[in-house]
């Protein structure tokens, strides 16, 4: 059993142009099989942190690790970007080849894959994707979310255990969004770690962890729903609370007696125990005329 | 005012590009039959769309990737013409060269991720294009520049000379969009303003459209995936599904049947969401389109409502 | 992305003997028959290499009206080509003369059998990308220019770059439609209007993007784990087929054929 955390940042910082930092001082680890959503408006850093996390960049100060191994050995480089594979936003730029099964072999042909191996892979990458039976077809024929799956085939040709997605909803329409989420959540429950870089915080709802980027800084961090319902902080962070929490505290607002819940789904048991409570309350006051008077008053 | 009447439109047809030329003769010549075979066999991206889009209003425009929203919003300018049936801008008929021509003078389109088209190498220049194409005498580009930038909030004093390439992601947008105002048209549209900008900046792209409407009474067309600005802004909705027309009225009539736009893969606005999760669970809301405060209310007074039924039940007893 | 009819550099997807031929064989076969194309002097030698590409479309069950309209973008060459032969080839019995205008026997003769050729060796061209995906011309590129490794010519630096570049061929005339779109609704009449900065205005949002293409699918590449050709593996590796055997006979056949043709003719 592997107990080193899947990724870990201690005191990374990093600079394109030697005075700004992009990311200052940032240390953070996460654990193996879990899914973690790192969170910031435009220029938080979190770009940067992305690339940092497979060797595509690496750190001016501190050191990052995947699994264990340091991306400053370039000798370890190729084992951490089979290890952590990366979707990137735009769908129209990564793909590589004009037909599926190419694009989604070229990781794994780079890695060295004997050819025997290679289609087996390419079919499996492409079941997990729910793109079974494409793979003569073009991709400049896709949606975005086909293409977006695509490229997630493609990380997973090379088995790798994290997935790192940078924004790779943000261009997409709701439905293609649902789906890529779907597909997050069904190779989490396959073991998979899954790091998933976003402004949308609904997409993080479920997640284990959420961790807030402000001006290459950790500004919140912690479970979904400490760090979500934080609405003048998120505010104040230009990012957009999510729904129910907006909610929630309207109805604070009007002394209803909810919690600030992140999900739907909580608001919703503590409106149907309201509700319930309430409706039980009217039965028994109005059995109880005297009583209802007194709490009139 | 933009009247579709009965627009059909495909991409397969070769005939498409050049149609424009050839359909009145056409029409005339060709029978109902064949015409006929024509509607069933082609593979329609518009299938007679007959809409009205009135001065002053607010129109939203939504349906997944491939419902045939960005062929519609591209009719509107005359950019494609219809196969069958007919544009009409103020009257005329837009498969008419200068009709089109003089309706793209005040029918704005900006595209997705339009700062993807600059191109000028100053801010300046890329703005003062369209009026530049119109023929219009300098002091008045100038002046219509200036107008402009301020009015996407950038100061034309500061950035008019700075190469648009060296500007944020945000910045180029408003500039892009700010090159559409200059020619100060009277009826905007807009495909996706919002498209990969983050909130904040999200919410100051619609506090601008917002404003356009409100403040200039500009018409405005806009596309858009996000549920929630299309019922916040828009006085119409139109939803489109494979090319037609799926279901269009006010944002009310619009998202009162949540389950039949998440039917063919559409959000709902959250409110709208929530109701129905209530409903779900026997907690019963008048069907109204609700803003996040008026939900908040209406929650409020119907638990109210359940604990305090009181003086009716009095009565009873 | 909505046309469904074939454009230039695109693949044309159905199943054939010529789309299941090795992409080496095909590569080689359109160099071999351009060149025939481009050394054929007489009508009789085209007539044949026309026969020839029929027959290929025919057995790649590619529509002619997909053919057609993947060489419809390029029809503008062989247009100013007859062009420039009307006018300026000179001889036989003059039909028109306009001033310095002066349209003959010779020209007119000379433009459409330029026309001819021209219009054959776009076909020719445009069958490969139409039966080929722009992998396997790469790969074959690769392969066929392995040899010249020794001499430290970098093939597969080579076949990648062009792999690339007919990959993002349909997205670029893509993009520079909406590019002319968004300069329509702004005014701008036609797109010839303007000139020479018109072109260039034009060109910049395109080149721009192609930066911005660039930059992340060198990232996206990066991530994959690229390094060049050293140690890559193949998903399908080339491997010659009997029928590839075959069709290098056909192709001998051809070439054989056609200079005798040209030698009687």
């Amino acid at each position: 059993m592997d107990t080193r955390p899947a990724l870990h940042f201690d005191d990374v910082s990093f600079t394109y142009d030697g005075t700004t930092f992009v990311l200052d001082g940032i240390t953070f680890s996460i654990n193996k099989g879990s899914t973690v959503g790192i969170l910031g408006g435009n220029g938080s850093g979190k770009s940067t942190f992305a690339k940092l996390c497979n060797a595509l960049l690496v750190p001016d100060q501190g050191c990052v690790t995947v699994f264990g191994r340091h991306t400053e050995d370039t000798t370890a480089t190729y084992d951490i970007r089979s290890d952590a594979g990366m979707v990137f936003q735009n769908p129209d730029d990564q793909l590589i080849a004009s037909l599926i099964e190419n694009d989604v072999a070229f990781g794994p042909e780079n890695l060295g894959v004997p050819t025997n191996q290679l289609r087996e892979r390419v079919t499996e990458a492409l079941a997990s994707v729910g793109l079974q039976g494409f793979e003569r077809t073009e991709t400049a024929a896709l949606s975005g979310g086909q293409k977006q799956r695509v490229a997630i085939a493609g990380v997973l040709a090379m088995q790798p255990k994290i997935l790192i997605l940078d924004e790779a909803s943000a261009m997409l329409d709701p439905q293609g969004r649902r789906d890529l989420l779907d597909i997050c959540r069904d190779l989490h429950q396959q073991g998979m770690t899954i790091i998933m870089i976003t402004h949308f915080m609904e997409e993080t709802l479920d997640f284990d962890q959420d961790i807030v980027l402000d001006k290459g800084s950790i500004a919140l961090s912690g479970t979904p729903q400490d760090v979500l319902t934080q609405i003048d902080r998120l505010h104040e962070l230009n990012l957009e609370p999510p729904f129910a929490c907006k909610l929630s505290d309207a109805l604070q607002q009007r002394g209803v007696p909810v919690h600030l819940h992140s999900t739907d789904a909580g608001l919703i048991t503590d409106l149907k125990k309201l509700y319930t409570d309430s409706a039980q309350d009217a039965l028994a006051t109005s059995a109880n005329p005297s009583m209802s008077k007194e709490e009139l008053q | 005012m933009i009247e579709f009447k009965h627009v059909f439109y495909s991409y397969e047809n070769p005939a498409s590009n050049t149609q424009r030329h050839h359909r009145r003769s056409k029409q005339s010549s060709s029978t109902a039959a064949t015409e006929n075979e024509q509607v069933a066999n082609a593979t329609w991206a518009l299938k007679d769309i007959t809409l009205t889009i009135h001065d002053g209003s607010f129109v939203g425009i939504a349906g997944h990737t491939g419902s045939g929203k960005s062929t519609l919003i591209q009719h509107m300018n005359g950019l494609i013409h219809p196969l069958r049936g007919a544009v009409y801008v103020d009257g005329n008929d837009i498969a008419h060269r200068q009709a089109a021509i003089d309706a793209r003078k005040h029918i704005g389109l900006v595209f997705q991720y339009p700062e993807h088209q600059l191109f000028a190498e100053t801010v300046h220049d890329d703005v003062a294009f369209g009026p530049r194409n119109h023929g219009l005498p300098a002091d008045e580009v100038e002046q219509r520049v200036a107008e402009a930038l301020e009015s996407v909030n950038l100061d034309p004093a500061s950035i008019g000379s700075v190469s648009p390439f060296e500007l944020s992601g945000g910045q180029q947008r408003r500039v892009a969009f700010a090159g559409v105002l200059a020619m100060r048209p009277d009826t905007l549209i807009l495909d996706e303003p919002m498209a990969g900008l983050d909130p904040a900046a999200r919410q100051s792209f619609l506090d601008l459209i917002a404003s356009l409407h409100k403040k200039r009474q500009m018409t405005i067309v806009m596309v858009s995936h996000n549920m929630n600005d299309l019922a916040a802004l828009c006085d119409r909705i139109v939803i489109m599904n494979h090319g037609q027309i799926y279901t269009m009225g006010t944002p009310e009539q619009v998202f009162s049947d949540a389950s039949s736009l998440q039917h063919i893969g559409l959000d709902v606005p959250d409110t709208q969401r929530f109701v129905q999760l209530l409903k779900d669970q026997g907690i019963n809301l008048a069907p109204h389109l609700y803003s996040i405060d008026s939900l908040a209310d209406a929650i409020a007074h119907e638990l109210g409502a359940a604990s305090m039924p009181h003086s009716t039940r009095q009565d009873v007893n | 992305m909505q046309t469904a009819t074939a454009i230039i550099g695109q693949y044309y997807p159905v199943q054939s003997v010529i789309h299941r031929l090795d992409p080496r064989i095909k590569l080689l076969g359109s160099i071999v028959l351009m060149i025939i194309i481009l050394c054929a002097h007489s009508y009789p030698m085209l007539g044949v290499e026309a026969l020839c590409l029929l027959g290929i479309t025919l057995c790649a069950r590619i529509p002619l009206r997909a053919l057609l309209s993947s060489i419809a973008p390029l029809s503008f060459i062989i247009i100013i080509t007859a062009l420039l032969n009307i006018f300026f080839v000179q001889g036989g019995t003059i039909y028109l003369a306009l001033g310095p205008i002066i349209v003959s026997q010779d020209g007119i003769s000379a433009a459409l059998f330029l026309c001819c050729r021209l219009l054959l060796l776009l076909i020719s061209g445009s069958m490969l990308t139409l039966t080929t995906t722009t992998l396997d011309i790469s790969d074959a590129c690769e392969t066929l220019l392995n040899p010249l490794k020794r001499f430290g010519f970098p093939s597969h630096e080579c076949a990648m770059i062009m792999g690339i570049a007919l990959r993002f061929l349909p997205q670029f005339i893509e993009e520079s439609r909406i590019i002319k779109d968004a300069r329509t609704s702004r005014g701008a009449e036609s797109p010839t209007q303007g000139g020479i900065k018109a072109i260039t205005s034009r060109l910049i949002p395109l080149f721009t993007s192609a930066f911005r293409h660039a930059d992340t699918l060198a990232l996206a590449m990066d991530a994959r784990c690229y390094h060049g050709g050293e140690g890559r593996t193949h998903l399908s590796p080339l491997k010659l087929a009997t029928r590839d055997y075959i069709s290098l006979g056909c192709m001998a056949a051809i070439t054989a054929g056609s200079f005798l043709i040209g030698l009687i003719g």
